[in-house]
């Protein structure tokens, strides 16, 4: 083994991560742990996710290395800001490879935790708002070429003062619009069941950024739900779900859809009508409301409508208007997280979290894509 | 936010020559390493700006640590420390972003069976017992140091985007963008990534090229506003700027005063050949030496991407 001459590196870069002490974990995830720190100096608050290293035979882990890539090109009010990167000591007792942690602008809420609790009511004015910040935020991303691919409320932070956050894009990639004849082929393992969209549940692997907004339509119905409108246990049941709330999956209203891969083997009920609006009704009372639901879960990714439209959409623009989440926020001092909601919801509700690891013909599939892939992911 | 622009003072004063070295000395580990991780991108059939962007932390990453430093702090006693022990760096630079992600089924003991193919023994052994933990080792340094600042951008995208502005004879268009295309090739062996803003660089570039093959361009998109065609493309070029001997001279063949001079060269490949000139920077003048493109690679992953009737292909690395 080499001797090391050097006790400890300087990276002027990288500061210790003992700058912050750690108040209270508030979340645990897949690839790692949050916390709420404060700076010791400056008692700024700050969230703190711990990059997991167990079991990692490859080094640095690649979804925290795509994380960091793409939370670097992205600047939004409503996308969660990465301050910086931090590390423990690094020094040769630990073979120059201390813990690394993303640090994180802090937001009080995630919205899991918040519709979790009874106590918590949105107006039909502040769910308008949490919802453009929301779309606001997808345009954004949208717009740089992001897709988020991990929608879920439990991915979705607000500050106390009134501002939504996009957050987790630990399962984010960069897209690129397919080109004929050269269509994209990205992995379909993503996206937490329950919100997963039925292209995806097909074995769509030209998806577009359509994947995100079926996210943001569970959400939205969600807001008056209160719990995940779809919670299947496997894919099939997933699908079926989706059938039984949105209608049969034909080509009629489809097109091409017996064009994916899985649509033959795949059990899709037949003759089933789409009542959307018609199951939701008894808790979304506003029409608008229904409406955009309806949209934004429409079944063929090329027609569902787009964040872009969702945003034009009557719902945003008709009385009550949307108003600011402040006034409702600050009656609650108590941060609200899923990770500290009462057990019992976590172990009930708790979807099927992130898919199993890609499967490797998604690796291949990537270095083809390299060849039309949009120009700021060229280095990835 | 780090800057990752330096003054050319900057640059005489690097960690490694603040504890001793001297400038050709390290202008020379520079090339060598830049020269390292092309040569091992092409085996690794990984894309040109894949590899361009291994070749920039590399750069970065000696601004903050010297080459006596690294990796000598880890070096076996007895052993010398030779320049190609900087590949472990240029391996793990690799590692960090063109490899392991563009490839992800590829595992780090796939990279170090490269490495030991296309390595000689002797320089191999510079992995020590354990090839594996090291580049690893590595990588979360090298990570650390470049604060995973892993947005970079190279000139050549910029190259593609100005050309489609150009207006005119097709060909000479082509002729002029792949020459420019060379010229960052070249640029790679050298400090200009550290100096300038991609943009800039490929706008200088694009005029060395017209002055080289003396075919100005007469026609571009948003000609009626500006007189001159960078100034269209970009608000911060110059021509002071694009004439500064750092930028040209990083990558001409010749001194910019032989440049008009020079017999109508057509294209990259003529003045590659022609008698180099001398100058008195010497680091400069072996740059060009080594800097020659390598071998185009048949793979497909050279592709490039925006355009199908690729002018260039053959010249990504
Ligand atoms: N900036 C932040 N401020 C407050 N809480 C946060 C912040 N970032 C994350 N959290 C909390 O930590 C939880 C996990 O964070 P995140 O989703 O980023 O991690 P993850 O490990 O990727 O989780 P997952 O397994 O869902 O992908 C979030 O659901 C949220 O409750
Ligand atoms: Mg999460």
């Amino acid at each position: 083994m080499a001797t090391y001459q050097r006790e400890v590196i300087e990276f002027p870069y990288c500061e210790e991560v003992s700058k912050y002490e750690k108040i209270i974990k508030i979340g645990q995830g897949t690839f790692g742990e949050v916390f709420k720190a404060r700076h010791q100096k400056t008692r700024k608050i700050v969230a703190l996710k711990k990059v997991l290293m167990e079991n990692e035979k490859e080094g640095f882990p690649i979804t925290a290395l795509r994380e960091i890539k793409i939370l670097q090109l992205l600047r939004h009010e409503n996308v969660v800001t990465l301050l910086e990167i931090c590390r423990t000591k690094a020094s040769a007792y630990n073979r120059y490879k201390g813990s690394i942690y993303l640090v994180f602008e802090f937001c009080e809420h995630d919205l899991a935790g918040l519709l979790s609790n009874s106590n918590v009511q949105f107006s039909l004015g502040e769910i308008k708002e949490a919802l453009k910040q929301l779309l606001n935020g997808l345009y954004y991303i949208h717009q740089n070429k992001v897709l988020h691919r991990d929608m879920k409320t439990a991915n979705i932070l607000l500050t106390k003062d009134g501002r939504l956050k996009l957050a987790d894009f630990g399962l984010a990639r960069a897209f690129s619009f397919p080109k004929p004849g050269q269509p994209n082929r990205y992995t379909n393992r993503v996206v937490t069941l329950w919100y997963r969209p039925p292209e995806l549940l097909l074995g769509e692997r030209n998806y577009t950024q359509a994947i995100d907004v079926w996210g943001a339509g569970c959400i939205m119905a969600e807001m008056w739900t209160r719990s995940p409108i779809m919670q299947g246990n496997t894919e099939q049941h997933q699908l079926t779900l989706i059938t039984h709330l949105c209608g049969s999956i034909t080509p009629e209203v489809w097109q091409d859809v017996d064009q994916l891969e899985l649509y033959q083997s795949l059990e899709l009920p037949k003759g089933q009508k789409r009542k959307v609006k018609d199951r939701l009704k008894s808790y979304v009372k506003d029409q608008y409301a229904l409406d955009l639901i309806d949209k934004l879960l429409g079944l063929d990714p090329k027609t569902r409508t787009s964040t872009d439209e969702a945003l034009n959409h009557d719902f945003f623009w008709e009385d009550p208007m949307p108003c600011s989440l402040t006034r409702m926020l600050s009656q609650h001092t108590q941060s609200m997280y899923e990770y500290l909601a009462p057990r019992r919801r976590i172990q009930q509700n708790h979807p099927p979290s992130h898919p199993a690891p890609p499967p490797p013909r998604q690796n291949a599939a990537t270095s083809k894509l390299g060849l039309n892939t949009a120009s700021f992911e060229k280095t990835y | 936010m780090p800057c990752w622009f330096y003054e050319p003072e900057d640059l005489l004063n690097t960690p490694s020559m603040k504890d001793g070295m001297d400038e050709g000395t390290e202008a020379r580990y520079r090339r060598e390493g830049a020269r390292f991780i092309i040569e091992a991108g092409t085996a690794m059939k990984l894309r040109y700006d894949t590899m361009a962007t291994g070749v920039v932390y590399f750069h970065r990453f000696y601004m903050f640590h010297t080459f006596k430093e690294f990796p000598r702090y880890r070096l076996t006693q007895g052993s010398l420390w030779s320049p190609c022990d900087v590949i472990i760096v240029d391996w793990s630079s690799l590692f960090i972003f063109g490899w392991k992600s563009r490839r992800n089924t590829k595992k780090c003991k796939d990279i170090i069976r490269i490495a030991k193919e296309i390595l000689p023994d002797h320089h191999f052994a510079a992995f020590g017992d354990d090839p594996k933990e090291e580049i690893m080792t590595y990588e979360r340094i090298l990570l650390q140091t470049i604060k995973f600042d892993l947005q970079v951008e190279h000139p050549y995208s910029y190259l593609l985007k100005y050309a489609k502005t150009f207006k005119g004879d097709k060909e000479k268009i082509q002729k002029l963008v792949q020459m420019a295309w060379t010229f960052v090739n070249d640029s790679l062996c050298t400090t200009l990534c550290l100096q300038w803003e991609p943009h800039i660089t490929a706008v200088a570039f694009l005029y060395l090229a017209g002055r080289l093959s003396k075919s100005d361009l007469l026609d571009w998109s948003g000609k009626s506003t500006k007189n001159k065609w960078w100034e269209s493309l970009s608000e911060d070029v110059s021509l002071d700027i694009m004439e500064d001997q750092q930028i040209l001279l990083g990558c001409s063949r010749k001194p910019l005063h032989q440049i008009d001079k020079s017999p109508l060269t057509s294209d990259a490949e003529k003045s590659k050949d022609e008698p180099r000139a001398k100058h008195s920077k010497s680091e400069v003048r072996e740059a060009h030496t080594t800097a020659s493109t390598p071998p185009p690679s048949k793979s497909k992953s050279v592709t490039i991407v925006h355009d199908k009737k690729q002018p260039v292909q053959n010249q990504c690395l």
